[in-house]
């Protein structure tokens, strides 16, 4: 069972779901579907099973356990099992959601599925978004392709006028290079500050480059050109940065709220049942 | 009264008349000490400097010494266990007062001279004299003191005032200072590097590059320097060293272009160590032909000259035991007693435990007559024979599948050797042969099977030894590799190839040496047989990948075809060449067996994936080329586009290997998307495996380089490796307690030991890292395989 494929698993959980439609179909009780009814129950404790099979895989995660398959058939497993769920609790509940507890925990759990697609769309594309938008392989080539782009902006700047010197030069200083951490590893919200306030400088230096183009000589208009040119560049590879630096933070994020969703679920799943059993 | 013993009333000099006089007084010469107190020999140690064991005194403080390797037994009456430098060198001392060891320190020796008739003291042989000018008469000399050696020191006109250091102070004083240090050798560029984490460092050299250093030791400190962590001077040279008025030191020197000067705080020297090569000359000791600097010794540990001796690193034998036991053995020596050499002593255990009756010596002699190891001397051959191990059939046995990787040889002492091939050509080796050149020297996996005869007893050498006569002896290489050369003939050819053909053959051949970058044109007049490296073959849509064990053209010259180009993929690429025109007789010869080895499989050995890459991309290729993916068995490739970032690989390697991962998700190489991680590559030529002294490293049937419980943590892997995958760590000892309340059992109380990547040899699924990948990203494969995922 353990050395299935991804497709495969999935296609084995769609038929034992599958056939698992097919009482719900056949049986109609008296009241219509509902969870207290036998049917009701008996796709609620396949539900619960369910969960505890999903559950298996943040224990796998934390505490590496080389047995039972590797991790990337329990993922696969784990999103198979995740959407099958769906379907399974909708049936245990009669495709109804009361606004009561026990419908809160359905909602949560609709939540908790929604989560999961969307773990499974950003881990799909996200990665190779990444790739795209920093093409640089570590964080020295990132600096030091930082650090040729302003060394060429700054002595193109030395023949254009003092003020433009001066704002290339304030806005070259002011860059920590060693602040620019791996977006690996990087707050994400420094990195949003450190962009707003490098973009201001350079939209000031945007401004002076075109206030003394009326006023530079034609012979200076291409350094102003490759000033702009440059500046563009720059921009553009903050904003690449930026952007790769967020889907990563994105991408740790979702990790930390669908554990916390799963976290909460659970308790109120347990609570569910609890309350089902006692009333 | 004699002149010299009036000379003795008159001037007070010192003098001691003793049976044996040791030199040095590190466990290696206590050890000869206390041997000689049991025997009842009168005894001095003299040592230079002002306390025991001074090489083990100079490591860092509180460095863990360990006592592997645990097969080798302690013969000396010395104990020692593993334990601090500190508590050893304790150890010791106390032992030396307990058996009233007469040390004798600072007694540098200035000269040995041979007694004359005048000097007849107690019939004395040798004379000792020490540089603080007391004199020792003595019948025998034991040299243990070492390869450490004394600095060399700066002329008196450069550093009148002694300003410099020769050594880093144990107290760890140096810090946040400015150090000048003088050298490029492995020893300053290692102190330099260790040095300038927290002090600011000047490294004067005085050539432009570091070629006397170890590839490591060259890699880090480019690295530094391109940093900035550590400031280089080439090609300057010192000129002169003062104090100034602040108390600093002012260093002047000269490079290409002028005089400067430099303020700093400390200048430490390291420009080598004086030899013991005029000791040894002045004695008119011999020494060994092949080895730099090494003696000749005899079993005992004698030297050329009747009375002397040399123990210890001396003769070769860097372990602390290995020394103490010669200290040992060379007193019982040289007091008349019969004592059996440690490596024959092992070996007739093991010969005693097969109830094989020969003795060792025996079994020694009849090795040391084989055609193979005929060219070595006994030394040499009584170490590899410590380190074999005797296999006794009783019924036949499989000692190689084939498809297993194998890199020891087989020496057949009895019985013989059934080799199994896949073209159903089957060889025999019989008694006095040997077997497993070809996978040893190509680090291919085999194609044939090995069966041991039933009542066979085979000697089975491990790679590390043969590496090392491989190395040391070039008789012995020449005589592998000829072996080498005539098995792949009687494979390519069939063994029933005649005789006379065969030596034909062989004296035609000739052993090449290809460069990295090398071409070789198509339609040449040589066919190649690969011993070790790596090329590609042929161009366009037929590129080849060929390793060790493959072969150029042989396939062609029988077809008659034009032989194919290649160029060569890796430095030291060793091949043997056949001029083609042999093979064209022998089609004359023998047209049907042609026709037949047409049709044969000719691979040697199993080329771990298909090899044939297609069409390449220039540039792909030279990445695999320049960074010597060719040398890699396997390698963990992360596929970035389907890399998460989730670190569930370090998590899982750390989770296996005692909360230590062995790779970095986020160092290596990049080519395409897939990034080559920073893990071990189980190279083909594994630079850690030849360099370990304890044979800690070794490789398993299936390929994988592991370290096992023999590590003594000396750190020459992790030095030696130039990929930096191999890092040192210690243990702390109540590891569990640690993770619930840190700052208890977090000292590291257990010794450092080297640990990488295994490729989890021990686990039923393989490698944690890829078993541990939510998406699939980590892979480890062959890079072979790389390079074709890689031309997709």
């Amino acid at each position: 069972m353990f050395s299935l494929s991804g497709p495969l698993i999935g296609r084995y959980i769609a038929l034992v779901a599958a056939i698992l439609i097919v009482p719900y179909l056949v049986m109609q009780p008296i009241f219509g579907h509902a969870g207290d009814t036998s049917l009701g129950l008996f796709f609620g404790i396949v539900a619960g099973l369910l969960v505890l099979q999903l559950m298996f895989l943040g224990i796998k995660k934390s505490y590496f356990v080389g047995r039972f398959g590797s991790h990337q058939q329990w993922v696969a497993m784990h999103n198979y099992t995740g959407a099958a769920l769906l379907l399974i609790a909708l049936m245990h509940a009669g495709f109804k959601v009361n606004m009561n507890f026990h419908g809160l925990s359905m909602m949560l759990m609709f939540v908790l599925v929604a989560s999961g697609l969307v773990g499974v769309v950003a881990y799909r594309f996200f990665p190779s978004l990444i790739i795209k938008l920093r093409p640089w392989f570590d964080h020295d080539e990132i600096i030091q392709h930082l650090k040729s782009q302003d060394s060429t902006l700054l002595a193109r700047s030395s023949k254009s006028s003092i003020k433009i010197n001066h704002v290339v030069w304030n806005l070259v200083q002011d860059t920590d290079y060693r602040s620019i951490k791996d977006p690996f590893n990087s707050s994400f919200m420094k990195g949003l500050m450190m962009f707003k306030d490098e973009h201001k400088q350079m939209l000031r230096l945007e401004t002076e480059i075109n206030d003394s183009d009326s006023t530079l000589a034609a012979a200076n208009s291409s350094d102003t050109d490759e000033m702009r040119r440059l500046l563009k560049m720059r921009d553009a590879t903050c904003r690449r940065l930026l952007a790769a630096s967020l889907l990563q933070y994105l991408m740790g994020g979702w990790r930390k709220l669908h554990r916390a969703i799963s976290s909460i679920f659970v308790v109120l799943l347990v609570v569910h049942v609890v309350v089902s059993f006692q009333y | 009264m004699t002149d010299l013993a009036s000379s003795i009333v008159n001037n007070a000099i010192d003098v001691t008349c003793v049976d044996v006089a040791i030199i040095g007084a590190g466990p290696a010469g206590l050890s000869a000490a206390i041997q000689a107190k049991k025997r009842q020999l009168s005894h001095v140690v003299l040592e230079a400097s002002p306390g025991v064991a001074h090489t083990i005194h100079s490591f860092a403080e509180g460095k863990w010494v360990m006592d592997e390797p645990i097969k080798l037994p302690q013969r000396s009456g010395l104990s020692f266990s593993a334990d601090t430098k500190e508590g050893l060198i304790q150890s010791w001392q106390d032992q030396a007062k307990q058996y009233q060891v007469d040390i004798r320190f600072n007694q540098r020796v200035a000269a040995i001279t041979k007694a004359g008739r005048g000097d007849d003291l107690n019939e004395s042989q040798f004379v000792i004299q020490s540089t603080s000018g007391n004199e020792y008469y003595v019948k025998k000399i034991v040299l243990a003191f070492g390869v450490q050696g004394k600095p060399v020191a700066l002329p008196s006109l450069v550093d009148p005032m002694r300003v410099a250091d020769y050594q880093i102070p144990q107290d760890a004083s140096w810090h946040k200072k400015r150090i000048l240090i003088v050298g490029a050798g492995d020893s300053a560029v290692e102190e330099a590097l260790l040095l300038s984490k927290t002090n600011r460092v000047v490294l004067l050299n005085r050539r432009s590059h570091f070629e006397r250093c170890k590839a490591a030791n060259q890699a880090a400190i480019k690295k530094a320097i391109l940093e900035k962590k550590v400031q280089c001077i080439s090609n300057g040279e010192l000129v002169s060293l003062s104090k100034s008025d602040v108390g600093s030191t002012v260093a002047r020197f000269k490079d290409a272009s002028s005089k400067k000067r430099v303020e700093v705080d400390q200048v430490l020297v390291r420009i080598g160590t004086q030899s013991p090569m005029a000791v040894f000359k002045s004695l008119g000791l011999d020494l060994v032909e092949e080895v730099a600097g090494r003696l000749l010794l005899n079993e005992f540990g004698e030297t050329s000259e009747q009375g002397i001796y040399a123990i210890g690193a001396l003769s070769g034998q860097s372990l602390i035991k290995q020394g103490m036991n010669q200290g040992m053995i060379c007193i019982e020596h040289l007091s008349g007693y019969s004592v059996m050499p440690t490596e024959l002593m092992l070996l007739q255990e093991k010969l005693n435990q097969n109830d094989i009756k020969n003795s060792a010596r025996e079994v020694m002699a009849w090795v040391h007559a084989t055609s193979l190891f005929k060219h070595l001397s006994e030394s040499a051959v009584r170490e590899t024979l410590m380190s074999a191990e005797v296999l006794v059939f009783e019924k036949p046995e499989t000692l190689i599948n084939n498809g297993q990787y194998n890199e020891e040889l087989f020496l057949v002492l009895a019985g013989a050797l059934d080799i199994h091939t896949q073209n159903d050509d089957n060889f025999v080796i019989d008694r006095g042969e040997s077997f497993g050149e070809i996978t040893l020297l190509s680090k291919q996996a085999s194609k044939f099977s090995v069966v041991a005869r039933k009542g066979s007893v085979i000697l089975k050498f491990p790679q590390s030894a043969i590496f090392k006569l491989l190395k040391a002896n070039q008789a012995f290489k020449n005589s592998l590799l000829k072996l080498y050369l005539k098995r792949s003939l009687k494979w390519l050819m069939r063994s029933t190839i005649p005789s006379h053909l065969l030596d034909l053959f062989l004296k035609q051949s000739e052993l090449v040496e290809l460069l990295k970058g090398q071409k070789i044109d198509a339609d040449g007049e040589l066919i190649y047989l690969l011993v070790s490296g790596s090329v590609s073959v042929g161009q366009g849509e037929d590129y080849l990948f060929k390793q060790g064990g493959g072969q150029i053209g042989f396939k062609e010259a029988l077809e008659h075809k034009p032989l194919p180009a290649f160029e060569v993929n890796q430095d030291s690429t060793i091949a043997w060449a056949l001029p083609v025109s042999l093979i064209a007789g022998f089609h004359n010869l023998n047209p049907e067996l042609v026709s037949q080895r047409i049709n044969a499989d000719l691979e040697l050995v199993s080329h771990p994936v298909p090899h044939q890459i297609g069409t390449v991309d220039p540039a792909k290729f030279d990445f695999f080329a320049n960074e010597d993916l060719g040398n890699a068995g396997n390698v963990l490739v992360i596929d970035r586009e389907k890399c998460v970032g989730c670190d569930a690989c370090e998590t899982a390697c750390a989770s296996t290997h005692d909360g230590v991962s062995r790779l970095d998700r986020k160092a290596g190489v990049l080519v395409d998307n897939l990034l080559v991680a920073s893990a071990c590559r189980h190279c083909k030529t594994p630079s850690c495996l030849t360099d370990c002294p304890a044979d800690a490293i070794e490789r398993k049937s299936t390929g994988e380089v592991v370290i096992n419980d023999q590590c003594i943590g000396c750190g020459n892997c992790a030095e030696s490796c130039v990929y930096n995958v191999i890092s040192m760590t210690t243990e702390a000892s109540s590891q569990w307690l640690n993770k619930w309340i840190p700052s208890i059992g977090s000292k590291a109380d257990k010794p450092s030991k080297a640990v990488k990547c295994d490729l989890c040899v021990n686990q039923k699924n393989g490698p944690a890292c890829v078993q541990a990948c939510p998406t699939g990203a980590a892979q480890r494969i062959n890079p072979a395989k790389l390079i074709h995922a890689v031309n997709l």
